[in-house]
């Protein structure tokens, strides 16, 4: 029996050159062999898969880690930059204002009462000592005067609270008024007092520091005219101003000690060359 | 004797050897359990014409399933039955070694007919590099299976003899 399958298994190979016998028993066997085929692969196809998807999970789970520290860090970055952004903006008014001596401090609270407007600071950079009463600037304006002292925290009253009066003149009609805080519980303003009837301040006109009060040196921003009033009997008219620096935002700011003995240009005064000479 | 089960056996072999061959993308360290099936054929059944006709049909689902030239694997299979028989009547094939040493073997033989015949009718002379690095990982594996699958292989034959004879009876 086996000789007898040899021999014609054979000769079905000699014989079977146009593989007919060979492309029928192929066409027997092949929706078979699709079929276990596709199986395989399929198996196959949902084992790569299920790999594929836990390493995904392991993936998003490590970038997921790697977001949180780059956000982590960009934020950082951001905080620095508009540090750097505030202490440059800082500096320019050092630069401006040669003429005093500065000492810079940094705002480490807010009064949280809706009334009092203060502001605690703590003087860590430069030399020279604070006093109470000194005035408090930042590079948009008057910010207030030193209140109290304890080692190197100062409590600084704002010039919006109702107990700050800043002597200052209209940059235009240079009119001349006492700037009063409002002590407003939904915005920061001063009232201007004692400006004469005669004076038409315009909206937005700056108002200056005239330095004879002996504590806001001369020529610094308090604010600008927000509110004019109706004309009133007496021979006072009633306007209010919005100083330029927003106390809610302040961070870093200088506090005044005196003057340096330089013009604002840093040049020497002319009146020292001449005595020298 | 039943031609059936080892030909319904074969199929499945060669159905699973497929199967896993595409589900792990196996090539050199794929089973082959249509072999597997023709040796048990062999020494299960000696030189019986069943076995014989079974191995046959088996040699020409192969080369339907491989694509061969119909008559090579058929020719392979007939071989491998008149060797491992002759061998059947010496070795005790019942123990693990003799199952080692028969799937061990029957793995070399079967590569080396294949090349043999290939060489024989269609003057093909690259197989035998091919069938070269298939060696090692085929006679490995074969040697792993023969043990694990002959108890199967014969327990189910067992089984179907036994209905039958109720069947008869």
């Amino acid at each position: 029996m086996g000789l007898g399958l040899v021999v014609a298994a054979s000769l079905l190979i000699r014989f079977d050159r146009q593989a007919r016998v060979t492309s029928a028993v192929g066409w027997a066997i092949a929706p078979l062999h699709a079929a276990v085929t596709e199986g395989g692969q399929a198996v196959r196809g949902f084992f790569l898969d299920y790999v594929a998807l836990t390493s995904v999970r392991d993936e998003n789970r490590q970038l997921q880690d790697e977001v949180r520290i780059l956000r982590g860090e960009a934020a950082r970055t951001a905080d620095l930059a508009q540090e750097n952004a505030r202490l440059r903006h800082l500096l320019d008014l050092g630069d401006r204002r040669k003429d005093l001596r500065l000492r810079a401090a940094r705002v480490v609270a807010r009064s949280s009462s809706e009334v009092f407007r203060v502001l605690r600071i703590v003087i860590d950079v430069g030399d020279g000592p604070v006093e109470q009463g000194m005035a408090v600037v930042a590079p948009e304006g008057v910010v207030g005067q030193i209140r109290s002292i304890d080692g190197g925290r100062a409590e600084v009253l704002l010039i919006t609270d109702p107990r700050s009066a800043v002597d200052v003149v209209l940059e235009q009609s240079r009119a001349r008024a006492i700037a009063v805080g409002s002590g407003e519980n939904d915005r920061y303003a001063a009232h201007l007092r004692y400006l004469p009837q005669s004076v038409s301040p315009i909206r937005g006109e700056r108002v200056l520091t005239t330095g004879d009060d002996g504590r806001y040196p001369r020529g610094l921003v308090v604010g600008e005219v927000m509110e004019v009033g109706e004309p009133e009997s007496g021979p006072f008219k009633k306007t209010t101003i919005r100083p330029l620096m927003d106390p809610g935002t302040l961070e870093e700011v200088f506090v005044v000690l005196g003057p340096s003995g330089l013009n604002a240009d840093g040049s020497r005064y002319e009146l020292e060359d001449r005595k020298k000479k | 004797m039943s031609v059936l089960l080892p030909i319904v056996l074969g199929l499945f072999a060669l159905c699973g050897e497929l199967f896993v061959r595409e589900a792990f993308a196996l090539t050199r360290w794929a089973p082959d359990f249509a072999v597997v099936v023709v040796l048990w054929l062999a020494v299960s059944r000696g030189w019986a014409t069943s076995a014989f006709v079974a191995a046959a049909c088996v040699g020409l689902m192969t080369d339907g399933f491989v694509g061969s030239p119909v008559g090579i694997h058929i020719l392979q299979a007939v071989f491998l039955v008149l060797l491992a028989g002759l061998l059947a009547d010496r070795v005790r094939f019942k123990s693990l070694p003799g199952r080692l040493l028969l799937g061990g073997a029957g793995s070399l033989v079967s590569l080396l007919l294949l090349v043999a015949i290939c060489r024989i009718f269609l003057g093909e002379t690259a197989i035998g590099a091919r069938v070269g690095s298939l060696l090692l990982p085929r006679t490995a594996l074969l040697m792993l299976c023969v043990p694990l699958a002959f108890p199967v292989l014969d327990r189910l034959d067992a089984l179907v003899s036994k209905r039958r004879e109720v069947g008869l009876g």
